[in-house]
Protein backbone atom coordinates (compact mmCIF):
# COMPACT_ATOMS: atom_id res chain seq x y z
CA UNK A 1 0.00 0.00 0.00
CA UNK A 2 1.20 3.75 -0.53
CA UNK A 3 2.93 4.77 2.41
CA UNK A 4 0.51 7.60 3.00
CA UNK A 5 -2.62 6.23 2.90
CA UNK A 6 -4.16 7.05 6.00
CA UNK A 7 -7.13 5.08 6.21
CA UNK A 8 -10.16 6.83 7.66
CA UNK A 9 -13.40 4.84 8.55
CA UNK A 10 -15.78 7.96 8.58
CA UNK A 11 -19.20 7.32 9.69
CA UNK A 12 -22.10 8.92 7.76
CA UNK A 13 -22.27 10.68 10.95
CA UNK A 14 -25.53 12.15 12.51
CA UNK A 15 -23.03 14.98 11.98
CA UNK A 16 -24.16 16.82 8.79
CA UNK A 17 -21.18 17.30 6.21
CA UNK A 18 -21.54 21.09 5.47
CA UNK A 19 -19.21 20.20 1.99
CA UNK A 20 -19.15 22.00 -1.80
CA UNK A 21 -19.11 20.53 -4.82
CA UNK A 22 -20.39 20.62 -7.04
CA UNK A 23 -20.91 23.77 -5.36
CA UNK A 24 -24.22 24.58 -3.15
CA UNK A 25 -22.54 26.82 -1.33
CA UNK A 26 -18.88 27.62 -2.00
CA UNK A 27 -19.06 31.66 -1.71
CA UNK A 28 -15.07 32.40 -1.13
CA UNK A 29 -13.82 28.45 -1.64
CA UNK A 30 -10.72 28.67 -3.94
CA UNK A 31 -10.83 25.56 -5.80
CA UNK A 32 -7.31 25.36 -7.27
CA UNK A 33 -6.27 24.21 -10.58
CA UNK A 34 -3.24 21.68 -10.18
CA UNK A 35 -2.03 19.78 -7.60
CA UNK A 36 -3.15 20.22 -3.83
CA UNK A 37 -3.14 17.72 -0.82
CA UNK A 38 -6.30 16.43 0.10
CA UNK A 39 -8.21 13.22 0.69
CA UNK A 40 -10.02 10.67 -1.97
CA UNK A 41 -12.73 8.20 -1.47
CA UNK A 42 -11.56 4.34 -0.45
CA UNK A 43 -14.43 2.59 -2.17
CA UNK A 44 -15.53 -0.96 -1.41
CA UNK A 45 -18.27 -3.92 -2.99
CA UNK A 46 -21.32 -3.94 -2.46
CA UNK A 47 -20.61 -7.73 -1.20
CA UNK A 48 -18.26 -6.57 1.20
CA UNK A 49 -20.06 -3.93 2.83
CA UNK A 50 -23.44 -5.60 2.96
CA UNK A 51 -22.28 -9.07 5.14
CA UNK A 52 -24.14 -8.60 8.59
CA UNK A 53 -23.47 -11.12 11.52
CA UNK A 54 -23.74 -11.56 15.10
CA UNK A 55 -20.21 -11.80 16.98
CA UNK A 56 -19.26 -12.25 20.83
CA UNK A 57 -19.24 -9.09 22.53
CA UNK A 58 -16.75 -6.65 21.89
CA UNK A 59 -15.48 -3.38 23.77
CA UNK A 60 -16.92 0.00 22.97
CA UNK A 61 -14.69 2.11 21.06
CA UNK A 62 -16.46 4.82 18.97
CA UNK A 63 -20.44 4.81 20.59
CA UNK A 64 -23.09 6.68 18.55
CA UNK A 65 -26.36 6.46 19.01
CA UNK A 66 -28.15 4.42 21.33
CA UNK A 67 -31.53 2.48 21.30
CA UNK A 68 -32.96 0.68 24.68
CA UNK A 69 -35.50 -1.66 24.57
CA UNK A 70 -37.10 -4.08 27.37
CA UNK A 71 -33.68 -4.63 29.13
CA UNK A 72 -31.72 -3.97 26.60
CA UNK A 73 -29.17 -1.17 25.11
CA UNK A 74 -28.18 -1.40 21.42
CA UNK A 75 -25.20 1.11 21.28
CA UNK A 76 -23.74 1.97 17.54
CA UNK A 77 -20.62 1.14 17.22
CA UNK A 78 -19.51 4.00 14.74
CA UNK A 79 -19.83 2.70 11.16
CA UNK A 80 -19.09 -0.87 12.83
CA UNK A 81 -22.68 -2.63 14.33
CA UNK A 82 -24.18 -2.34 17.39
CA UNK A 83 -23.46 -3.49 20.56
CA UNK A 84 -25.76 -5.81 22.61
CA UNK A 85 -25.85 -4.81 26.81
CA UNK A 86 -28.46 -6.64 28.89
CA UNK A 87 -29.17 -3.99 31.38
CA UNK A 88 -31.78 -5.37 33.66
CA UNK A 89 -29.46 -4.73 36.47
CA UNK A 90 -28.34 -1.22 36.01
CA UNK A 91 -26.00 -1.00 38.25
CA UNK A 92 -24.15 -3.67 36.70
CA UNK A 93 -24.54 -3.87 32.28
CA UNK A 94 -23.29 -6.69 30.46
CA UNK A 95 -21.29 -6.57 27.48
CA UNK A 96 -23.44 -9.43 25.76
CA UNK A 97 -22.67 -9.80 21.89
CA UNK A 98 -22.10 -7.64 18.83
CA UNK A 99 -24.03 -7.32 15.14
CA UNK A 100 -21.54 -6.36 13.16
CA UNK A 101 -22.95 -4.35 10.55
CA UNK A 102 -20.83 -2.13 8.04
CA UNK A 103 -21.71 1.44 8.00
CA UNK A 104 -24.31 1.32 10.75
CA UNK A 105 -24.98 4.56 12.42
CA UNK A 106 -28.72 4.53 13.14
CA UNK A 107 -31.21 2.18 14.39
CA UNK A 108 -34.71 1.26 15.83
CA UNK A 109 -36.69 -1.61 16.89
CA UNK A 110 -40.40 -3.06 17.22
CA UNK A 111 -41.24 -6.29 18.40
CA UNK A 112 -38.53 -8.33 17.93
CA UNK A 113 -37.30 -6.59 14.78
CA UNK A 114 -34.48 -4.26 14.38
CA UNK A 115 -34.26 -1.67 11.79
CA UNK A 116 -30.41 -0.59 10.92
CA UNK A 117 -28.71 1.36 8.17
CA UNK A 118 -26.08 -0.90 6.32
CA UNK A 119 -24.38 2.00 4.56
CA UNK A 120 -27.38 2.94 2.35
CA UNK A 121 -29.64 -0.45 2.41
CA UNK A 122 -32.28 -0.48 5.35
CA UNK A 123 -32.15 -3.73 6.72
CA UNK A 124 -34.98 -5.49 9.13
CA UNK A 125 -32.54 -8.25 11.58
CA UNK A 126 -34.87 -10.15 13.42
CA UNK A 127 -33.56 -10.63 16.94
CA UNK A 128 -34.16 -14.45 18.05
CA UNK A 129 -31.56 -13.66 21.16
CA UNK A 130 -28.80 -11.69 21.61
CA UNK A 131 -26.46 -15.03 20.04
CA UNK A 132 -29.22 -15.49 17.25
CA UNK A 133 -30.19 -13.56 14.38
CA UNK A 134 -31.97 -13.90 11.07
CA UNK A 135 -31.97 -10.93 7.77
CA UNK A 136 -35.56 -11.36 7.64
CA UNK A 137 -35.49 -8.12 4.58
CA UNK A 138 -33.18 -5.98 3.14
CA UNK A 139 -34.24 -2.35 1.05
CA UNK A 140 -31.07 -1.36 -1.08
CA UNK A 141 -30.64 2.74 -0.98
CA UNK A 142 -33.23 3.03 1.01
CA UNK A 143 -30.99 5.36 3.27
CA UNK A 144 -31.10 8.94 2.81
CA UNK A 145 -28.17 10.10 0.79
CA UNK A 146 -26.57 12.71 2.99
CA UNK A 147 -23.87 14.30 0.86
CA UNK A 148 -20.35 12.17 1.44
CA UNK A 149 -17.52 14.12 2.50
CA UNK A 150 -14.62 13.22 4.84
CA UNK A 151 -14.93 13.84 8.08
CA UNK A 152 -11.97 16.22 8.14
CA UNK A 153 -11.89 19.35 6.33
CA UNK A 154 -9.76 20.20 3.26
CA UNK A 155 -9.80 19.53 -0.47
CA UNK A 156 -11.61 16.20 -1.25
CA UNK A 157 -12.18 14.14 -4.56
CA UNK A 158 -16.17 14.02 -4.96
CA UNK A 159 -17.62 10.88 -4.55
CA UNK A 160 -18.87 9.17 -7.75
CA UNK A 161 -21.64 6.30 -6.69
CA UNK A 162 -21.30 4.67 -9.36
CA UNK A 163 -18.04 3.19 -8.14
CA UNK A 164 -19.20 1.36 -5.00
CA UNK A 165 -19.61 2.48 -1.35
CA UNK A 166 -17.13 5.17 0.74
CA UNK A 167 -15.59 2.71 3.23
CA UNK A 168 -12.65 5.44 4.00
CA UNK A 169 -10.32 8.10 2.92
CA UNK A 170 -6.68 7.99 1.91
CA UNK A 171 -4.02 11.01 1.87
CA UNK A 172 -3.18 11.79 -1.76
CA UNK A 173 -2.25 15.03 -4.25
CA UNK A 174 -5.34 15.94 -6.06
CA UNK A 175 -4.91 17.63 -9.18
CA UNK A 176 -7.89 20.42 -9.51
CA UNK A 177 -10.38 19.08 -6.63
CA UNK A 178 -13.86 19.88 -7.39
CA UNK A 179 -15.03 19.55 -3.35
CA UNK A 180 -14.39 21.02 0.06
CA UNK A 181 -15.42 20.92 3.02
CA UNK A 182 -15.46 23.24 5.73
CA UNK B 1 -46.36 7.96 22.34
CA UNK B 2 -43.13 6.42 23.46
CA UNK B 3 -39.75 8.02 22.05
CA UNK B 4 -38.90 9.53 25.22
CA UNK B 5 -40.96 8.14 28.31
CA UNK B 6 -41.55 12.13 28.64
CA UNK B 7 -44.59 12.30 30.30
CA UNK B 8 -44.68 9.66 31.62
CA UNK B 9 -42.66 8.52 34.72
CA UNK B 10 -43.47 4.67 34.86
CA UNK B 11 -40.54 2.47 34.99
CA UNK B 12 -41.74 0.22 31.65
CA UNK B 13 -39.68 1.56 28.46
CA UNK B 14 -42.47 1.52 25.58
CA UNK B 15 -46.07 0.85 25.92
CA UNK B 16 -46.94 -3.06 24.98
CA UNK B 17 -49.18 -2.89 22.59
CA UNK B 18 -46.83 -0.60 20.37
CA UNK B 19 -43.76 -2.58 21.46
CA UNK B 20 -40.72 -0.32 20.17
CA UNK B 21 -38.42 1.04 22.67
CA UNK B 22 -36.35 4.54 23.04
CA UNK B 23 -33.97 6.26 21.21
CA UNK B 24 -32.18 9.28 22.12
CA UNK B 25 -32.70 12.96 20.26
CA UNK B 26 -30.04 12.48 18.08
CA UNK B 27 -31.65 9.85 16.14
CA UNK B 28 -32.28 9.72 12.71
CA UNK B 29 -34.83 6.60 12.82
CA UNK B 30 -37.94 6.52 15.21
CA UNK B 31 -40.83 4.36 15.31
CA UNK B 32 -44.89 5.64 15.74
CA UNK B 33 -47.78 3.44 15.49
CA UNK B 34 -46.72 1.18 12.59
CA UNK B 35 -44.30 3.32 10.86
CA UNK B 36 -41.05 3.65 10.86
CA UNK B 37 -39.37 6.80 10.00
CA UNK B 38 -35.87 8.30 8.83
CA UNK B 39 -34.32 11.04 8.63
CA UNK B 40 -31.01 12.19 6.56
CA UNK B 41 -29.69 14.39 3.61
CA UNK B 42 -32.60 16.27 2.55
CA UNK B 43 -35.08 13.91 3.06
CA UNK B 44 -37.65 11.97 5.41
CA UNK B 45 -38.53 9.07 4.51
CA UNK B 46 -41.88 6.87 5.63
CA UNK B 47 -42.25 2.68 5.70
CA UNK B 48 -45.21 1.21 7.04
CA UNK B 49 -43.90 -1.31 9.50
CA UNK B 50 -47.41 -2.86 10.18
CA UNK B 51 -46.25 -6.35 9.50
CA UNK B 52 -42.47 -5.39 10.83
CA UNK B 53 -40.65 -8.33 9.44
CA UNK B 54 -41.41 -6.37 5.78
CA UNK B 55 -40.68 -2.55 6.22
CA UNK B 56 -42.48 -0.83 2.81
CA UNK B 57 -41.69 2.59 1.71
CA UNK B 58 -45.16 4.44 2.28
CA UNK B 59 -43.62 7.86 0.98
CA UNK B 60 -40.81 10.79 1.30
CA UNK B 61 -40.68 14.17 1.59
CA UNK B 62 -38.03 16.19 0.57
CA UNK B 63 -37.36 19.02 3.13
CA UNK B 64 -34.45 20.88 2.78
CA UNK B 65 -30.51 20.96 3.39
CA UNK B 66 -29.12 19.10 6.55
CA UNK B 67 -31.68 16.98 7.96
CA UNK B 68 -30.53 15.76 11.19
CA UNK B 69 -32.82 14.22 14.11
CA UNK B 70 -35.88 12.98 14.34
CA UNK B 71 -38.54 12.81 17.21
CA UNK B 72 -42.36 11.64 17.60
CA UNK B 73 -44.72 13.07 20.18
CA UNK B 74 -48.59 12.11 20.35
CA UNK B 75 -49.36 12.66 16.70
CA UNK B 76 -46.48 14.66 15.63
CA UNK B 77 -43.40 14.68 14.56
CA UNK B 78 -40.80 16.56 15.10
CA UNK B 79 -37.35 16.85 12.58
CA UNK B 80 -34.00 18.76 13.28
CA UNK B 81 -32.48 20.41 10.47
CA UNK B 82 -29.33 22.58 9.62
CA UNK B 83 -32.10 25.72 9.11
CA UNK B 84 -35.03 24.52 11.74
CA UNK B 85 -37.19 22.55 13.14
CA UNK B 86 -40.28 20.69 10.77
CA UNK B 87 -43.58 19.91 12.22
CA UNK B 88 -45.20 17.08 11.04
CA UNK B 89 -49.22 15.90 11.58
CA UNK B 90 -48.50 11.97 11.77
CA UNK B 91 -51.91 11.09 12.60
CA UNK B 92 -52.15 9.18 9.66
CA UNK B 93 -49.77 6.23 9.19
CA UNK B 94 -49.79 6.56 5.94
CA UNK B 95 -48.64 10.27 5.10
CA UNK B 96 -47.16 13.39 6.14
CA UNK B 97 -48.32 16.59 6.87
CA UNK B 98 -46.32 19.32 7.31
CA UNK B 99 -47.57 21.93 9.63
CA UNK B 100 -45.10 24.56 10.48
CA UNK B 101 -41.27 25.22 10.24
CA UNK B 102 -39.47 27.10 12.73
CA UNK B 103 -36.03 28.37 11.48
CA UNK B 104 -33.15 29.07 12.93
CA UNK B 105 -29.42 30.42 12.54
CA UNK B 106 -27.97 27.58 10.94
CA UNK B 107 -26.17 25.09 13.29
CA UNK B 108 -27.02 21.77 14.72
CA UNK B 109 -30.58 21.06 16.35
CA UNK B 110 -31.83 17.58 17.88
CA UNK B 111 -35.19 18.34 19.52
CA UNK B 112 -37.36 16.70 22.16
CA UNK B 113 -40.67 17.94 23.48
CA UNK B 114 -43.07 17.85 26.25
CA UNK B 115 -46.21 19.02 26.99
CA UNK B 116 -46.93 22.43 24.92
CA UNK B 117 -43.22 22.90 24.59
CA UNK B 118 -40.61 21.77 22.36
CA UNK B 119 -36.53 21.85 23.35
CA UNK B 120 -34.22 22.48 20.79
CA UNK B 121 -30.38 22.77 21.23
CA UNK B 122 -28.02 24.99 18.64
CA UNK B 123 -24.86 24.38 18.43
CA UNK B 124 -22.07 25.96 16.70
CA UNK B 125 -18.63 24.48 15.21
CA UNK B 126 -16.79 22.92 12.13
CA UNK B 127 -20.09 20.80 11.47
CA UNK B 128 -22.63 22.91 12.69
CA UNK B 129 -21.61 26.38 10.43
CA UNK B 130 -22.07 29.55 11.71
CA UNK B 131 -25.00 28.96 15.00
CA UNK B 132 -24.98 30.15 18.39
CA UNK B 133 -24.90 27.79 21.53
CA UNK B 134 -28.29 27.97 22.92
CA UNK B 135 -30.98 26.16 24.26
CA UNK B 136 -34.55 27.53 22.39
CA UNK B 137 -37.93 26.72 24.26
CA UNK B 138 -40.71 27.25 21.93
CA UNK B 139 -44.61 27.15 22.45
CA UNK B 140 -46.04 24.44 20.32
CA UNK B 141 -49.35 24.92 21.28
CA UNK B 142 -50.24 25.59 18.16
CA UNK B 143 -48.30 23.04 15.96
CA UNK B 144 -48.91 25.09 12.84
CA UNK B 145 -47.28 28.29 14.62
CA UNK B 146 -44.38 27.53 16.79
CA UNK B 147 -43.09 30.17 18.35
CA UNK B 148 -39.98 30.86 20.60
CA UNK B 149 -40.63 31.68 24.23
CA UNK B 150 -37.01 31.53 25.26
CA UNK B 151 -33.31 31.20 24.33
CA UNK B 152 -30.71 30.23 27.20
CA UNK B 153 -27.14 30.10 26.26
CA UNK B 154 -25.09 27.09 26.15
CA UNK B 155 -21.68 26.34 26.03
CA UNK B 156 -21.38 23.19 23.70
CA UNK B 157 -25.26 21.91 23.27
CA UNK B 158 -25.66 18.68 21.70
CA UNK B 159 -28.62 16.04 22.64
CA UNK B 160 -31.49 16.13 25.35
CA UNK B 161 -33.73 14.20 27.17
CA UNK B 162 -37.17 15.73 29.65
CA UNK B 163 -38.98 13.72 31.83
CA UNK B 164 -41.64 15.57 33.81
CA UNK B 165 -39.73 18.35 35.74
CA UNK B 166 -36.51 17.40 34.70
CA UNK B 167 -34.52 18.42 31.88
CA UNK B 168 -31.05 16.75 30.63
CA UNK B 169 -28.81 18.63 28.23
CA UNK B 170 -26.13 17.33 27.40
CA UNK B 171 -23.17 20.32 26.93
CA UNK B 172 -20.79 18.34 24.86
CA UNK B 173 -16.69 19.38 26.28
CA UNK B 174 -18.54 20.80 29.20
CA UNK B 175 -20.47 17.79 30.44
CA UNK B 176 -24.09 17.78 30.85
CA UNK B 177 -26.65 20.64 32.89
CA UNK B 178 -29.65 19.49 34.68
CA UNK B 179 -32.56 21.68 34.67
CA UNK B 180 -35.80 22.04 36.45
CA UNK B 181 -38.38 22.34 34.16
CA UNK B 182 -40.89 22.87 36.26
CA UNK B 183 -41.43 25.94 34.67
CA UNK B 184 -40.32 25.28 31.23
CA UNK B 185 -40.23 29.19 30.56
CA UNK B 186 -37.99 30.15 33.24
CA UNK B 187 -35.90 27.32 33.86
CA UNK B 188 -33.12 26.76 36.62
CA UNK B 189 -29.99 24.89 36.29
CA UNK B 190 -30.09 22.34 38.77
CA UNK B 191 -26.65 20.37 38.75
CA UNK B 192 -23.68 20.51 36.08
CA UNK B 193 -22.13 16.77 35.78
CA UNK B 194 -18.90 17.58 34.64
CA UNK B 195 -16.80 14.19 34.45
CA UNK B 196 -17.74 13.38 30.77
CA UNK B 197 -17.95 14.92 27.43
CA UNK B 198 -21.81 14.55 26.84
CA UNK B 199 -22.91 13.47 23.73
CA UNK B 200 -26.62 12.34 23.86
CA UNK B 201 -28.44 11.20 27.13
CA UNK B 202 -31.95 9.04 27.28
CA UNK B 203 -34.36 9.41 30.07
CA UNK B 204 -36.03 6.14 31.14
CA UNK B 205 -38.59 7.28 33.61
CA UNK B 206 -36.11 6.29 36.87
CA UNK B 207 -33.18 6.23 35.23
CA UNK B 208 -31.20 7.88 32.41
CA UNK B 209 -28.27 6.82 30.48
CA UNK B 210 -25.90 9.58 28.88
CA UNK B 211 -23.54 8.43 25.81
CA UNK B 212 -20.20 9.95 26.07
CA UNK B 213 -16.89 10.07 24.41
CA UNK B 214 -15.39 7.81 27.22
CA UNK B 215 -18.38 5.54 28.73
CA UNK B 216 -21.98 5.37 28.85
CA UNK B 217 -22.63 6.47 32.22
CA UNK B 218 -26.14 5.71 33.81
CA UNK B 219 -27.82 7.69 36.45
CA UNK B 220 -30.76 6.92 38.72
CA UNK B 221 -32.83 10.39 38.80
CA UNK B 222 -35.69 9.77 40.56
CA UNK B 223 -34.67 11.74 43.62
CA UNK B 224 -34.23 15.19 41.20
CA UNK B 225 -31.60 17.12 44.44
CA UNK B 226 -29.85 13.84 44.57
CA UNK B 227 -29.38 12.09 41.09
CA UNK B 228 -27.54 8.75 42.00
CA UNK B 229 -24.17 7.38 39.92
CA UNK B 230 -24.93 3.87 39.36
CA UNK B 231 -22.38 2.32 36.52
CA UNK B 232 -20.42 2.91 34.03
CA UNK B 233 -19.38 1.21 30.68
CA UNK B 234 -16.34 2.25 29.17
CA UNK B 235 -15.09 2.81 26.09
CA UNK B 236 -11.59 2.20 25.17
Amino acid sequence: MHNKIILYFFALSFLVLSSCGPCDDCDGINFPKGEVEGLKPIYGSLEQVKAIHIESARDLENPGKIYVKGQYLYINERSKGIHIIDNSNPTAPINVSFINIPGNIDMAAKGNIIYVDNYKDLVAIELINPQTINIVKRLENAIPYNGEAPSEGGYFECVDQSKGVVIGWERVTLVSPKCYRQ
Amino acid sequence: MLASCASDSSNDVGLPQQNSGVGGSLARFTIANNSLYIVGGEDLHLYDISNPSNPRKKTKQRLGFGIETVFPYNDALFVGSQNGMYIFDISDPTKLKQLAIYSHITSCDPVVVQGDRAFVTLRDGVDCRFGSNLLDVIDISDLSNPKLLKSYPMQNPHGLSIDGDDLFVCEGRFGMKQFDATNPDALTEKRLFEDFFGYDVITLGKNLIVIGKDGLYQYDYSDSDNVKFLSKIDVN
